[in-house]
């Protein structure tokens, strides 16, 4: 019995390594003729043109803080610096218990204005909105809400409040590039389908030169985590994303920076209120929102990094992270779980879903069963030690080629580092990431998907931020511990769902 | 032992492994091969980068320097003396160096700082015409977009022959940005291309010859836009130039775009009750008043827009009429704006508004007098 299970076992781990081996590479050469085309295509005197012209379309630049009162400043200044003809900047304070709000009236000179807030998207009352009295900062408008528990509710809250047909969906904790409307608009405007979303790459801004919320010097950090990060972002982003690209299936794009169609986005039900994978829902919603009403799409990305934000710094925070973030994907395919393997939803459904479930979502439950069944192998002795480490060196092998192809593709795009030094960095990195940094994450992963089915509670806004100002922030926060101040929230498990599913809440695909 | 003998054993080991793991080893060296390959790419990528980075760094302000004492200054600087000094700041005039000094102009040109009549004489010295001509020749599509463009800034338009080669290339991309390009870089016949576009123009198309238009209204070559409009059955090039018609104040087609107002789509009329505003046709307000009940959401908004615009005093009836049937917030907003900027009257009538209503409808008349808020 043990041994038909062993032989079936190693079949299944075969196929499945083999076939993601075989996505990995597909992914990387799609993502070479993806990178290539857009090089190819788009310069920086584009931006010159735009930048002059009286047709570039208005955006609005979204971003919801909560208890951000150690960046908040910094940040709005940086996102007030974006150069494009006409944009405005929407803050919204969801119900922060410390200063930010209170940060914001006196730095920026702000005060109560009678706004005709139309709640076009449904969200937890909406209280008043601020514009500021000093002319510098016209553009901007802060919106004060009753706290929704998740980030999706505060940027439902922006787009209401928001005036132009676009808009870019970021955190204040994000210094993003001076030419992110440009260059993220530019798909859009060049495209003769209808462009739903575009997104593209972040870093990490620890260790970055930010003056005056601007990034003055790119740098890989230091601190391993936030590395790891980074490194995990550029192959996510370059290889990941930039290849579904090419075949128009991009699954996701991220909530810290994504430029979205408001018109389909609110057709679609904006964000998932209680959604804590708020920018895959939304993604998913626009797509299948399309879909049903036989309209034809395509998602944009581009692989410039436009945006710069603070990575985890400890183990808690990463471990706070990644377990939001798994418990908002199983959540995402719970929701969605209509769209899995239904052909209805063309690439997305048989195509991008299926593979994020069977390589994001199944994995770390592949993974962790692989090392239990590793440890029951060696207690009996069953471990064939002539090939056991050759099979260990070669996924090894695989990985650190995947990482070393993606720092290529990044050094084909835009050099950010300055040195060849820091370039070599993220490769050593590289090298001890599939020892140090993925177990971490398998392990997150899982706590999340535990977290989820029993419905512990989950926050948003428990990132501890560090802050830019390294003079007072690095020494004070080094030691910080996790910030408890996030809005918890309670939330039925899966069990509970599966009863108001049988009470007629069962998923329908959204219809419009 | 020696290597080659290990080798030999090594080799002679791995045959007699299961296949599978044969397969394994073989993936795993080229695992390995690819990596060392990678890293060697990515030193000999940074080399090559921080090697131009410091020519660049000790180069470029030197060349601009220059180029802004050629430009700006009452100087007369020969060609042989712009040749002479650019070879002394980069070493090697080559078309590497012509590209940096091509990239330093084009900057100079977009910054627009200073106006010049002198761009011609750099142009002329360092031979950037030819340099141009050699890289719309290239194979790199990048090279050719670039070429386009750096034309486009320095207002050059010698280059018919080059572009008609892409104007119907099988590239998409290059064949669409030829035929655009050709808008402003033709000598000859500028507006060849526009009874060829292809399909629905894109935003970025219409960027494009818009500046394009731009240019040849500044060159005085701007043609009459109406022809074009009666003709074209392309419902985009239509939309288009009948903005451009507003833009550029084009008079001469009034008819036209009165007959626009019967067309089927949506869009054109929208458009062109726009431009009919643009261009003050106030005769045709009681009629774009007839039509307001019967028109959709997008044609409503352009009307009034347009009445707004024409400010005659005989419409205020009809935009207080608008205002309180209208469900749509954001309309609502328009038409009070409209309201609020309609004269001494439309103020008035605002203040009124203000004193009768309440509730949300009061708010959005707040608002909208709200000089805080930017963008209502």
């Amino acid at each position: 019995m043990l041994e038909i299970f062993t032989v079936i076992y190693e079949y299944f781990i075969f196929f499945y390594a083999t076939s993601l081996i075989i996505s990995y590479i597909v992914l990387a050469i799609f993502s070479f003729l993806a990178i290539n085309r857009y090089k190819n295509y788009n310069t920086d005197i584009d931006d010159e043109e735009l930048l002059k012209s009286d047709l570039a379309p208005g955006i609005s630049v979204i971003a919801p803080a909560y208890n951000e009162e150690k960046t908040i400043i910094v940040n709005v200044k940086s996102l007030l610096t974006l150069e494009y003809p006409i944009f405005e900047v929407i803050i919204v304070n969801d119900g922060s218990k410390d200063k930010t709000l209170d940060l914001l009236i006196e730095e920026f000179e702000l005060v109560e204005v009678p706004f005709a807030y139309v709640e076009k998207v449904k969200t937890k009352p909406y209280k008043r909105t601020f514009k500021s009295t000093n002319p510098k900062y016209d553009i901007l408008t802060v919106v004060d809400k009753e706290n929704g528990g998740t980030k999706a509710d505060a940027f439902n809250a922006g787009l209401n409040a928001s005036v132009f047909p676009y808009y870019l969906n970021t955190d204040v904790d994000c210094i993003l590039a001076r030419n992110t409307l440009t260059k993220m608009i530019k798909p859009i405007l060049s495209s003769k389908e209808r462009v739903i979303a575009v997104g593209a790459t972040l870093r990490m801004s620890n260790n970055c030169d930010i003056e005056e919320g601007l990034i003055k010097r790119v740098r890989p950090p230091k601190a391993l985590i936030p590395r790891f990060q980074e490194l995990e972002y550029i192959r996510s982003y370059l290889l990941g994303k930039m290849g579904w690209e090419l075949i128009n299936s991009v699954p996701n794009v991220s909530g810290g920076l994504g430029m979205f169609d408001k018109e389909i986005a609110i057709k679609a039900g904006g964000y998932g209120a209680d959604s804590h994978a708020e920018d895959m829902d939304m993604m998913t919603r626009m797509c299948v929102h399309m879909m049903n009403n036989r309209l034809k799409y395509r998602v944009g990305y581009i692989p410039l990094s436009c945006c710069w934000t603070e990575g985890p710094p400890n183990l808690q925070i990463l471990n706070r992270q990644r377990t939001r973030w798994a418990s908002g994907l199983f959540q995402m395919f719970y929701d969605h779980r209509a769209v899995l393997f239904n052909p209805k939803y063309k690439n997305l459904g048989m195509v991008t879903f299926p593979y994020v479930f069977i390589y994001e979502f199944l994995a770390p439950i592949i993974e962790a069963f692989g090392i239990l069944f590793t440890i029951f192998l060696f207690l009996f002795g069953l471990i064939n030690w002539t090939f056991a480490p050759l099979i260990l060196f070669y996924s090894y092998a695989f990985a650190v080629m995947v990482s070393s192809i993606v720092i290529i593709w990044d050094q084909m795009t835009f050099k950010y580092y300055k040195t060849t030094q820091e370039v070599l960095t993220l490769f050593v990195t590289a090298l001890l990431e599939p020892f140090m940094y993925h177990p971490l994450i398998m392990f997150f992963s899982l706590k999340g998907y535990y977290s989820y089915i029993t419905s512990r509670e989950l926050a948003w806004g428990t990132m501890t931020r560090q802050g830019f100002d390294k003079k007072e922030g690095d020494k004070k926060n080094d030691n910080n511990k996790p910030n408890d101040s996030g809005k918890k929230e309670n939330r039925p498990n899966i069990f509970q769902k599966n009863k108001k599913d049988e009470s007629g809440g069962k998923f329908e695909p959204i219809k419009t | 032992m020696s290597f080659v003998e290990w080798f030999l054993t090594f080799v002679y080991k791995i045959k007699t492994f299961p296949l599978i793991i044969q397969i394994t080893i073989v993936l795993t060296l080229l695992f390995l091969i690819v990596t060392i390959c990678t890293l060697i790419t990515i030193y000999i990528i940074r080399r090559k980068y921080n090697r131009e980075q410091r020519k660049l760094q000790e180069n470029a302000p030197k060349i601009r320097e220059l180029f802004e004492d050629v430009l700006f200054t009452d100087k007369n600087y020969s060609a042989e003396e712009i040749f002479n000094r650019f070879e002394e700041i980069v070493g090697e005039v080559n078309e590497e160096t012509l590209d940096f000094g091509l990239d330093v102009l084009v900057e100079i040109k977009n910054d627009g700082e200073e106006e010049s009549d002198k761009y011609d004489q750099i142009i002329d010295a360092l031979g950037l015409i030819e340099h141009l001509e050699e890289k719309f020749g290239s194979r790199s599509n990048s090279k050719i977009i670039d070429a386009f463009q750096q034309a486009f800034v320095l207002e050059l338009s010698k280059f018919d022959a080059q572009i008609l080669q892409y104007a119907y290339s099988r590239n998409k991309k290059l064949r669409n940005e030829a035929r655009n390009s050709y808008l402003a870089l033709s000598a000859n016949d500028p507006y060849r291309f526009f009874n060829e576009i292809e399909g629905t123009l894109t935003k970025w198309d219409e960027i494009e010859l818009m500046q394009y238009l731009e240019l040849q209204n500044e060159r005085g070559n701007l043609e009459g836009l109406g022809k074009w409009i009666n003709y074209s059955k392309n419902n985009s090039l239509v939309i288009f130039l009948v903005k451009m018609v507003g833009h550029f104040k084009q008079r001469g087609i009034d008819d036209i775009l009165i007959e626009k107002l019967e067309d089927e789509d949506a869009q054109v009329r929208a458009v062109s009750i726009d431009t009919i505003g643009q261009l003050n046709l106030n005769q045709v307000e009681q009629t774009l008043i007839e039509r307001y009940y019967t028109e959709p959401e997008i044609c409503q908004v352009a009307i009034i827009r347009t009445i707004e615009k024409f400010n005659t005093g005989k419409a205020l009836d009809f935009l207080k009429q608008a205002f309180e049937e209208s469900n749509n917030t954001d309309t609502k907003k328009i038409i009070a704006e409209a309201i609020l900027n309609y004269s001494y009257e439309g103020r008035m009538a605002f203040q009124n508004l203000k004193n009768t209503l309440n509730g949300f409808d009061l708010t959005i008349l707040q608002h909208v007098e709200t000089p805080l808020i930017k963008y209502k």
